[in-house]
Formats: structure tokens, C-alpha cells, sequence
């Protein structure tokens, strides 16, 4: 099985409803999202998505919302004065631009600051490194369902470098 | 016609069809806890502009038919969501845009449509086929009624008012669990 098989696989025990704002090392991901077990929409920005997200899990759904780690700026305000107010549970699947292997210096900024934002914001959260981290997301979205909590999981480049 | 005479008829119709409404944050949820409080009602306290959006995931999450109250300068804060409703919402999902050309909780700072931006137009260009600019309760009315199956918009053209109306009561997590629990009955 590979590694985004396996992500994927991981996804569908947890979660129904998703919605997505492109990442380039997301792009294989989404592609399979469209042919999972997963109701897909992708939307304009993230902090629509944060919306969309929790209108669903008020329906009954279990949400996931896979973007970019640049697009963290743009839903802060929604993430709080709506998901954590209301305890709405949200599995924020993100990609780590801006660290290793980057060559683009605009991802630098927004990569070195998402994960202090995390801890700032108090979101527990989890790099996903290798293939054995691909547990933690299994046990960051079950954590976020049961206790009705944000988590967040970022997807670091090394992970599709490893050799397995 | 003022904003609290849309939400009473948006209120009624809610009711009358076993709907749910998602309101808009501000004197929008406020008016509308004091015309009705319901389980049914999900009053947004924060998340500026997200209103069409949390609407546009219930409606697709289940099949209850759901009207939400929006705001000019709030669907202008959130544009995308005309684009993603446009694609994607279902036959359930209900946009009431209340145009009083202002961003009435924050003082009736004055917004681009009453200048020369269209929302109706907008929302046509997004992909919506039902839209609907009414400016007197009748047109409302019969706006709300005559379509059985959306997506469906409706800019509501009213006066700049805020009724005198409280605070809501009630904890953020209250009004999720009753909310839910006025679903899954």
C-alpha cells in the first residue's frame, strides 16, 4: 500500500465530508478524495471552508479540511469565534509548506510560523513524517470527534521522500 | 420594510415548512431570537460572514430544508460561498441576503451596494438559477413560497434598522445541542 493509499484509507475510517483548497503536494491526495468513501467539496478560501464545515457537522457529518499551511491566516478568526465556541469538532489536514525541501521563499514565512500558531491557539496537533506517523492522524481525528476538538496535522515533504 | 420583517417572514415560513435557520451574527440572531426562539434556530454569535456557508454544510448533511439569513456586508465579506453554492448546494438550501445597503451592527456604515455593486447579479454570475429581488413583504412572500426545490437567493431590499432587541441568552454550546438535537428528532 503506498503512502497516500494509506492516508487515504486512514481518512475514510474517520471522516465523511471534506472540504479542500488546493496544495500542489496535496494534489494526488484530492485526486483519490474525489473516488473515496469522502462527500468532497472543494471551496474559494479556507475560513469559507471552516464554515462549510461546521454547518456539516451539525447535519451529522464528520469534517475534515485539507489545504495549504499558508491558508492557516486566513481562517484564524472563523477557526475560533465558531469551531472552538461552539465545540465543533474539525480535523484540520494541512500540508507543511515552508519547511524541509522548500524552494519557494514565499511558503518560508507562513512555514515557520503555523507551528507556534498552532501552540498558540492551543490545537494540538501532529507532524507527519514518515509512514509510521500516519497513525497519528487516526488518533488526532478519533481525539477530535470524541472530545469535539480542533486537531491539526501537518504534512511535512519527507514524508513521500521515505523509502519504504 | 425593515430587516426584522424579513426575518419574521423567513421565521414563519421556517416554521411552517419544519425548516432550520442559520442567522447571521449581530442584530440579525438577535431580532430573531426576539420574534422566535427555537431549537431549530442557529444563531451565529461570531465567525463574521460565515452564515451561507455553515448553511450551505447543513444542507448538504441532511435533508431538512434550511434557510439562512444573511447580510449584504456580510455575503460581501465571504463571495466565494456564492461560487461554492453555485456548484454545489442541493435543493434544500435557502440564501436570504437581508440588502440594507449597510453593515447594520457595527453603526450603518454604508456598504458598496448601495452604490453600484448588484448581489443579485452577483449571484447569478456564480451559477445560481433561482434568484429572486423583492423590496415589500408580498414579494417576499411569494418569493419564499413559490419555489418547492432550491438553491434558491433572495435579496431582500429593506431600510438600515435595528429593532430593540436583547442579547441572546443562551451558551454557544446550548444552541449547538438543541440545535443538533431539533435535527435528529
Amino acid at each position: 500500500m503506498t503512502i497516500n493509499e494509506k492516508i487515504i484509507e486512514t481518512l475514510e475510517k474517520n471522516i465523511d465530508f471534506a472540504c479542500s483548497v488546493p496544495c500542489n503536494m496535496l494534489a494526488d491526495i484530492l485526486k483519490r478524495i474525489d473516488v473515496s468513501k469522502i462527500e468532497h467539496i472543494p471551496v474559494t478560501r479556507e475560513e469559507e471552508g471552516v464554515g462549510i464545515c461546521a454547518g456539516a457537522y451539525l447535519g451529522g457529518k464528520k469534517p475534515v479540511l485539507i489545504m495549504q499551511n499558508s491558508g492557516f491566516g486566513n481562517l484564524i478568526n472563523a477557526l475560533l469565534s465558531l469551531t472552538r465556541l461552539y465545540e465543533i469538532p474539525l480535523l484540520l489536514f494541512m500540508s507543511h509548506r515552508g519547511d524541509v525541501g522548500e524552494k519557494i521563499v514565499a511558503q518560508f514565512p507562513m512555514g515557520r510560523a503555523v507551528p507556534r500558531l498552532l501552540d498558540t491557539l492551543e490545537i494540538e496537533y501532529a507532524s507527519i513524517k514518515k509512514i509510521d506517523d500516519i497513525l497519528k492522524i487516526d488518533e488526532l481525528a478519533k481525539s477530535a470527534f470524541m472530545n469535539n476538538e480542533i486537531k491539526a496535522v501537518l504534512l511535512s515533504k519527507e514524508l513521500w521522500n521515505e523509502k519504504n | 420594510m425593515k430587516r426584522i420583517d424579513v426575518i419574521r417572514i423567513v421565521s414563519d415560513t421556517a416554521q411552517a415548512q419544519d425548516g432550520l435557520i442559520v442567522s447571521n451574527i449581530g442584530f440579525p440572531s438577535r431580532e430573531l431570537y426576539s420574534i422566535s426562539d427555537r431549537p431549530q434556530n442557529f444563531y451565529m454569535l461570531g465567525s463574521m460572514g460565515m452564515a451561507s456557508s455553515i448553511g450551505l454544510g447543513l444542507s448538504l448533511a441532511q435533508n431538512k430544508k434550511v434557510y439562512v439569513i444573511d447580510g449584504d456586508g456580510s455575503i460581501l465579506m465571504n463571495l466565494g460561498s456564492l461560487s461554492t453554492v453555485g456548484n454545489y448546494a442541493p435543493s434544500n438550501y435557502y440564501l436570504i441576503i437581508v440588502d440594507n445597503s449597510a453593515h447594520g451592527s457595527t453603526g450603518n456604515q454604508p456598504t458598496h451596494t448601495g452604490k453600484k455593486t448588484r448581489l443579485k447579479d452577483i449571484a447569478i454570475g456564480a451559477g445560481i438559477k433561482k434568484v429572486k429581488e423583492v423590496s415589500d413583504e408580498g414579494k417576499l412572500k411569494k418569493a419564499l413560497l413559490s419555489f418547492e426545490k432550491g438553491p434558491l437567493v433572495i435579496v431582500a431590499k429593506t431600510d438600515a434598522h435595528n429593532a430593540d432587541v436583547p442579547i441572546i441568552p443562551i451558551q454557544p454550546t446550548s444552541i449547538k445541542e438543541r440545535f443538533i438535537g431539533s435535527i435528529t428528532l
